[in-house]
């Protein structure tokens, strides 16, 4: 059942107006994809309870008279408050095949970790061919039997049916790195310089102060 | 401590510190980070600091990123020197930061290790900060 969220077409467009929908507690929208292009506004409360920062994969906007199915291709955020300032929803048909990315989530702590290895996680999501209908909100990876130096790649993804990936099996997605132990003696090093520096500027003055 | 290997100009105007970070405002390669909510001039040494900071509280796991670079040089003249006499020699670098930008970038511990971790960094920094998580937006 796809998550549903109401929505009002406006007719004013412009970033003043757009700041005065964003005062009243509304979100600015585009919506555009098969059947056209349009410009709403969203209810932030409603977009931040249903949606927030989630990946719901297909959802249903209504509101424009017959309900709407759309992906939601963007949303941008106000990078200190958190909040959404703008969002772009693709119409779409559920039986359409679309390219999105879905998060991959890991589940256990690795055996490695357990002997001082480091988890490194280095793929967030995975950008994927799938039909509109069936699209995953996440991928699940099982790490518990990774140890240090083991790698878990693309390749290695248990995806569901229907489901492509878009990037080379060969990359990796989460790997157990042995852990680096050269910070501590760096950081002395560094401060003892520091000092080191600070004792000839210390000198130096002194000897102007002679002349 | 950081610093550019070989720069085209030596000196260079202050300019100026208006708006919000254009990049490097999310996070990118690790679980949480530590983003800057105020603008300020960060000095190579005081990233250094903070860096230490992060690396002595997590100990010997995690992963850190440093995402600032000190790439302006800073003049200044030395001390009982009559003004004048064209500008100063470089004497430091920073790294000009501003509101939104996330400096430092932590993974592979535990939130409450991370959380602590960048409190101490933020004690090393001349600005006000604010602990994120990755795809959870702003957090306390």
């Amino acid at each position: 059942m796809p998550q549903q969220i109401t929505v009002s077409k406006r007719s004013s467009t412009g970033s003043a107006e757009c700041r005065r929908m964003r005062r009243a507690g509304y979100v600015p929208a585009v919506i555009y994809g098969r059947g056209g292009e349009d410009v709403l506004a969203v209810s932030e409360y409603d977009f931040m309870r249903n949606i927030g920062h989630s990946s719901p994969g297909v959802i249903t906007l209504s509101g424009l008279g017959a309900p709407v199915s759309v992906l939601i291709k963007e949303v941008q955020w106000d990078v200190l408050s958190g909040r959404p300032t703008h969002i772009d929803f693709y119409r779409v048909e559920l039986d359409q095949i679309v390219s999105v990315r879905v998060p991959i989530r890991l589940t256990g702590t690795p055996k490695g970790a357990l002997f001082g290895g480091v988890l490194d996680h280095i793929q967030h999501d995975l950008p994927i061919r799938v039909k509109a209908s069936d699209i995953p909100s996440v991928i699940m990876v099982d790490i518990t039997e990774l140890g240090i130096g083991d790698a878990f790649h693309v390749s290695d993804l248990v995806l569901p049916d229907g489901v492509i990936s878009d990037m080379p099996g060969e990359a990796p997605v989460v790997h157990v790195v042995a852990p680096t132990v050269e910070k501590t003696p760096v950081a002395e090093e560094g401060a003892e310089g520091v000092e080191g520096e600070g004792a000839e500027v210390a000198e130096d003055k002194e000897e102007e102060k002679k002349e | 401590m950081l610093m550019p290997k070989r720069t085209k100009y030596r000196k260079i105007q202050r300019g100026r510190m208006k708006g919000q970070a254009k990049g490097g405002s999310t996070i990118a390669f690790g679980e949480f980070g530590l983003q800057a909510i105020e603008p300020a001039w960060v000095t190579s040494a005081q990233i250094e600091a903070a860096r230490v900071a992060i690396t002595r509280h997590v100990k010997r796991g995690g992963k850190i990123w440093i995402r600032i670079f000190p790439d302006k040089s800073v003049t200044s003249l030395p001390a009982e020197t009559r003004m004048g006499k064209g500008k100063g020699a470089v004497d430091h670098w920073v790294a000009v930061v501003k509101p939104g930008r996330v400096m430092f970038e932590i993974e592979g511990v535990e939130v409450s290790i991370a959380r602590e971790a960048m409190r101490l960094a933020s004690h090393k920094l001349p600005l006000l900060t604010k602990f994120v998580v990755r795809s959870k937006g702003a957090e306390a």
